[in-house]
């Protein structure tokens, strides 16, 4: 079981994921925005963040750059699941390089089953 | 249904293909996700909840595609509107039901409010009612959520010669400035309004090309302390003087 920050900025589809990670016994907290994100980080301690890129005012680049200078943070392993396809970041990219994105799933190819699959492999493996 | 030539569409309106192929990647992408997790729960107390809020989206993404389809003609081929004397009042009360359902889904209020005396403008009922629905979506959108009240509005006005219309809500999502500069990223940049997140705008520009299409264009407005867009519209002249 881990505490799971969801940063999605879409109400129903924040839903859909919150529900299929509950079932496995997973704690969600959604936020909607990065600034929200950033505060739900410090009261709720997340295990994992599963974080969509494009957000309003500051971008989930943004939010990963301000998330990962805090070194209680710099471990937490981080999801993206967006709608910027992963071929727009190239393999030496710094959403793997500097900032180590755990794993990067395209929304509209991915299942929540995989979904699900990633987060329970995260919140088993080894730090 | 009049045949649109793609050899033909400029880059422009290959623009607007692909901002409008990515804005309905989100009411699909809700869809499957819901069904899916219809299979994934087995809870039948809650699969009517799924179900309606499938029927909410596919419905959504229906009344997308129709604004789309009618922005790509107008943007391809150059071809006019048929105009008539229409109601905006009416034209506002059919757009508010086909927007119930998603509104409800993101737990917002919404209102019709037809202020002093209707007069029929020069428009073309279909194109109307599919520019509220695209401004309408965007906007239940991006409304601020965990912040208590949020409510979306549906408003016409006379002002003149003219017939005020459009949508409003708690949140600002453009100044005139950022709706200038948004005109000219857009289906160039990924997110051409910095205000807008899980939705590209797609529909705010084309409802702009419809209401261009009437001699108008949509513009950044606030009404009774609510923030949106709006159109001015013609009053039908032949029909005042009856």
């Amino acid at each position: 079981m881990a505490q799971v920050l969801l940063v999605e900025p879409d109400i129903s589809l924040a839903e859909s994921y919150s529900k299929a990670l509950q079932r496995h016994n997973h704690r969600v907290v959604v936020s909607s925005s990065a600034q929200t994100a950033i505060d739900a980080s410090d009261q709720t301690r997340p295990d994992i963040v599963i974080l969509e890129l494009q957000l309003a005012v500051h971008n989930g680049i943004e939010f990963l750059y301000e998330f990962r200078s805090y070194p209680e943070w710099q471990n937490i392993p981080v999801v993206i699941l967006s709608m910027v396809p992963p071929s727009e970041f190239s393999s030496n990219s710094v959403l793997w390089k500097e900032l180590a994105v755990a794993d990067y799933f395209y929304k509209p190819h991915t299942t929540l089953n995989q979904l699900i699959g990633s987060v329970q492999y995260l919140a088993t493996a080894p730090a | 249904m009049q045949a649109f030539d793609t050899k033909t569409a400029s880059c422009a309106d290959q623009f607007l293909l692909k901002a409008i192929a990515e804005e309905l990647r989100l009411p699909l992408n809700r869809i499957t996700r819901l069904a899916e997790l219809g299979y994934l729960l087995k809870d039948e107390n809650a699969l009517a909840n799924h179900l309606k809020a499938i029927e909410h989206n596919s419905n959504l993404a229906m009344q997308l595609v129709e604004g789309y389809l009618i922005g790509l003609q107008l943007a391809g081929s150059q071809q006019n509107l048929d105009l008539e004397p229409v109601s905006v009042g009416s034209v506002l009360n059919d757009a508010a039901h086909q927007l119930s359902g998603i509104a409800g889904e993101y737990g917002i209020d919404l209102e019709i409010l037809i202020h002093g005396r209707q007069r029929l403008i020069m428009g073309n009922p279909r194109a109307l009612r599919a520019a509220f629905l695209n401004i309408g979506s965007t906007l239940i959108a991006s409304q601020p959520r965990n912040s208590g009240h949020s409510s979306v509005t549906l408003a016409s006005y006379p002002q003149g010669a003219l017939m005020i219309a459009g949508v409003y809500g708690n949140q600002s999502i453009v100044t005139r400035r950022e709706w200038r500069r948004a005109q000219g990223l857009y289906g160039r940049a990924r997110q051409p309004m910095k205000s807008l997140s899980a939705t590209n705008g797609a529909g705010l520009f084309v409802a702009d090309t419809i209401f261009r299409a009437m001699a108008s264009e949509l513009r950044p407005s606030h009404h009774r302390k609510q923030h949106g867009l709006a159109a001015s519209l013609s009053l039908s002249q032949q029909l005042q003087l009856m």
